[in-house]
């Protein structure tokens, strides 16, 4: 099998085809610090792209409550599961990915999921990791967590989908790396769903041919703005553009670059399974440690930190700012005072927005022993 | 010894029914035979062609699960039948669920006459014809085209875009969907054959040049019936013997040519390459 370079795992890996770089890469970046699940993304996507028959149980997008939300049903401890224990040796991965574990007769480590692990789409909503007990929030602050995990497509460097569909129905853009299923050649053996560890292709029950994300490219083409999903985002917690496909290149004036390779503070979701992907995520800082390790790989606690101190960092938090505050794409971002700046690759200015919200401290009334701002 | 004895029963056995290379003899009929359970096949004589996995390229099948199948086969001088038969304890005939794969049989020609390229579908410049039979299609032309409605009966929708429901009935048969509106229906938007509703028959006619080639062809001139039979199915599968479709092997009465059989069991999700294949690859069909 060739070798390919993933940086994400800081080694070479096998893959089942060569090395084939495109020009640029489809990025985005969601912070799910910002994320409240209201499913606004998932609605855009699914009245854009899969309101259609057939595509009922589609979700290209989905929010789903961490640690016991899935969509499908346990899509991430499942493929973890049959990887089993794995190591990181600091920044380098000891163990397998999905390609290297593959089993006798399969070229990728996978399931396919049954149908009722897609019965319930928001399985766990708003669960916790463990349950608060009576009073507890009273007490101080306590060390149950939750979070909300966005996800989509990850339009890989590596698909797992593209590496184990037999017909090379699946192809990955040399223009910008989105990865499409050729709705002509795909025969619905249902490979890719097997295959992608974040089980992001979808069966069509009506056309019974798979689909998957298409990181709105006839959106992105037509008007160079940003994915549905993105610019519907209410939180403001997404930005979806352009990286670098080498972290070498990296251009500190490009936000992908900035926040990915430079700061390091937006990382992929499960390095470990090697298919290199290209949404990335800020962790979520409340978070337990072990688990951000497990999802995010080794960079998380970093992460974690830098982004607690953002409100200190004018540059990072000019990059954080930009998210959500334009439909175009933007391919440059500067902090200006404290005013952050977003350029698309026009030169045009696509945002001028405060990093700081105008904030009014009301005095304490002596009077009514209150913060009170009239005249009683 | 005894032991000893039925080793040498079982080489014995094997010698009768596989060590000479079996040969499928196409007798002529007057009528060509469509249905698997005419009784004028009892003529037709049969071939057993033991099955052999697919494990050459990936993915694939560890071991066969259907050990061996029994074909028959008779012509008209217009038309060619092959019957093919084998043992499957579970019918699975649904592809309109995430997680189902259905059961289905396929026969390959070498297009260019007088050639045997690689019996794993062909190589470069070495084209090959497979008409592949399922169970899925047969279920289609018999019950209408299994959609979601069929999948999942209790399911509730309130519309689909740009669609009207048939009067009376939240039913929304994608036949009934305006020009517009199937436009949004990738599948069939892009021409998939698989996504079309409107099937008039159960076997697809394809080409392949190699190992991930396989394309449907433009012209879909084969017929076939398949029924499960106590636990057997039985598929007929019928096409002319010169089609006049360049991308089809001209059969011609009075000679011998290469043709291979693939069977997939559905229940075992196997499905494009997971599939057993005639053990040694081409066999021989003599055309009388």
């Amino acid at each position: 099998m060739p070798k390919v370079k993933n940086w994400q795992i800081g080694r070479d890996m096998e893959y089942p085809y060569p090395e084939s770089k495109p020009q640029k890469q489809v990025a985005f970046i969601f912070d799910p610090n910002k994320c409240i699940a209201c499913q606004t993304c998932t609605m855009a996507c699914k009245t854009t792209w899969t309101s259609g028959k057939g595509q009922e149980y589609v979700f290209w997008n989905n929010v789903e409550s961490k640690p016991y939300g899935f969509y499908p049903l346990g899509w991430d401890v499942q493929t973890l599961g049959l990887l089993g224990p794995q190591k990181w040796e600091g920044g380098k991965y000891a163990g397998k990915t999905v390609f290297e574990a593959a089993p006798d007769q399969e070229s990728v480590l996978g399931y396919l999921p049954n149908e009722r692990d897609y019965e319930s789409p928001n399985l766990a909503e708003d669960e916790c990791s463990a349950s608060v007990e009576r009073g507890e929030h009273l007490k101080g602050v306590h060390k149950k967590w939750g979070f909300y995990l966005a996800r989509i497509c990850n339009h890989c460097a590596y698909p797992g989908c593209l590496a184990a569909c037999p017909r090379k129905a699946i192809y990955k853009r040399a223009e910008d790396g989105i990865v499409l299923i050729d709705q002509k050649r795909c025969r619905g053996y249902r490979e890719c769903v097997k295959a992608c560890p974040y089980k992001k292709p979808f069966y069509n029950n009506t056309t019974r041919v798979s689909e998957k994300c298409i990181s709105c490219y006839p959106k992105m083409e037509a008007t160079g703005q940003q994915s549905q999903c993105t610019t519907n985002c209410i939180g403001k917690i997404r930005l979806n553009g352009f990286k670098s496909v080498d972290p070498a290149q990296a251009n500190k004036d490009n936000p992908f670059d900035y926040l990915i390779h430079i700061r390091k503070i937006a990382l992929p979701l499960y390095p470990q399974f090697g298919t290199q992907p290209n949404v990335y995520y800020i962790p979520p800082v409340h978070v337990d440690p072990k688990y951000l390790l497990q999802m995010f790989g080794p960079g998380a606690e970093e992460a974690v930190k830098a982004y607690r101190n953002a409100p200190n960092d004018k540059e990072l938090l000019a990059a954080l700012t930009i998210f959500g505050c334009a439909e175009p794409m933007t391919s440059k971002f500067k902090a200006e005072g404290d005013l952050a700046v977003g350029i698309d690759d026009k030169g045009a200015e696509t945002a001028r927005v405060p990093t700081r919200e105008p904030s009014f401290v009301r005095e304490f009334s002596q009077k009514t022993g209150a913060f009170l701002y009239n005249n009683s | 010894m005894k032991k000893l004895l039925v080793l040498a029963f079982l080489l014995a056995m094997g010698s009768i029914s596989f060590a000479a290379e079996p040969v499928i003899t196409s007798g002529a009929v007057k009528d060509i035979l469509t249905d698997p359970m005419d009784p004028a096949w009892d003529g037709a004589g049969a071939t057993i062609i033991p099955m052999a996995p697919q494990n050459v390229a990936t993915p694939g099948i560890k071991a066969a699960s259907v050990p061996s199948i029994k074909v028959s086969s008779v012509h008209n001088d217009k038309d060619i039948a092959i019957k093919v038969e084998w043992y499957d304890s579970t019918v699975n005939d649904a592809v309109n669920m995430s997680d189902k794969f259905a059961d289905a049989c396929a026969v390959q020609f070498a297009v260019k006459p007088g050639t045997e390229p690689n019996f794993m579908m062909g190589e470069p410049n070495g084209p090959v014809q497979i008409l592949q039979w399922k169970a899925a299609w047969e279920k289609d032309l018999a019950k209408g085209y299994q959609d979601v409605e069929q999948a999942y009966p209790n399911y509730n929708v309130d519309t689909y875009p740009e669609t009207k429901a048939v009067p009376q009935k939240a039913n929304y048969p994608v036949t009934s969907f305006s020009p517009n509106a199937q436009k949004y229906i990738a599948g069939l938007a892009a021409g998939n054959n698989l996504s079309n509703p409107l099937k008039n028959t159960s076997v697809e006619e394809m080409n392949a040049e190699g190992f991930g080639t396989l394309t449907a062809q433009a012209t879909q001139n084969a017929k076939g019936k398949g029924v499960s039979d106590y636990r057997y199915w039985k598929v007929v599968i019928v096409r002319p013997l010169d089609s006049g479709d360049a991308s089809d092997a001209v059969l011609k009465a009075g000679s011998t040519v290469p043709v291979a059989f693939t069977v997939w069991d559905g229940s075992k999700g196997e499905r494009g390459a997971r599939k057993n294949f005639s053990d040694g690859g081409w066999v021989k069909l003599n055309i009388q």
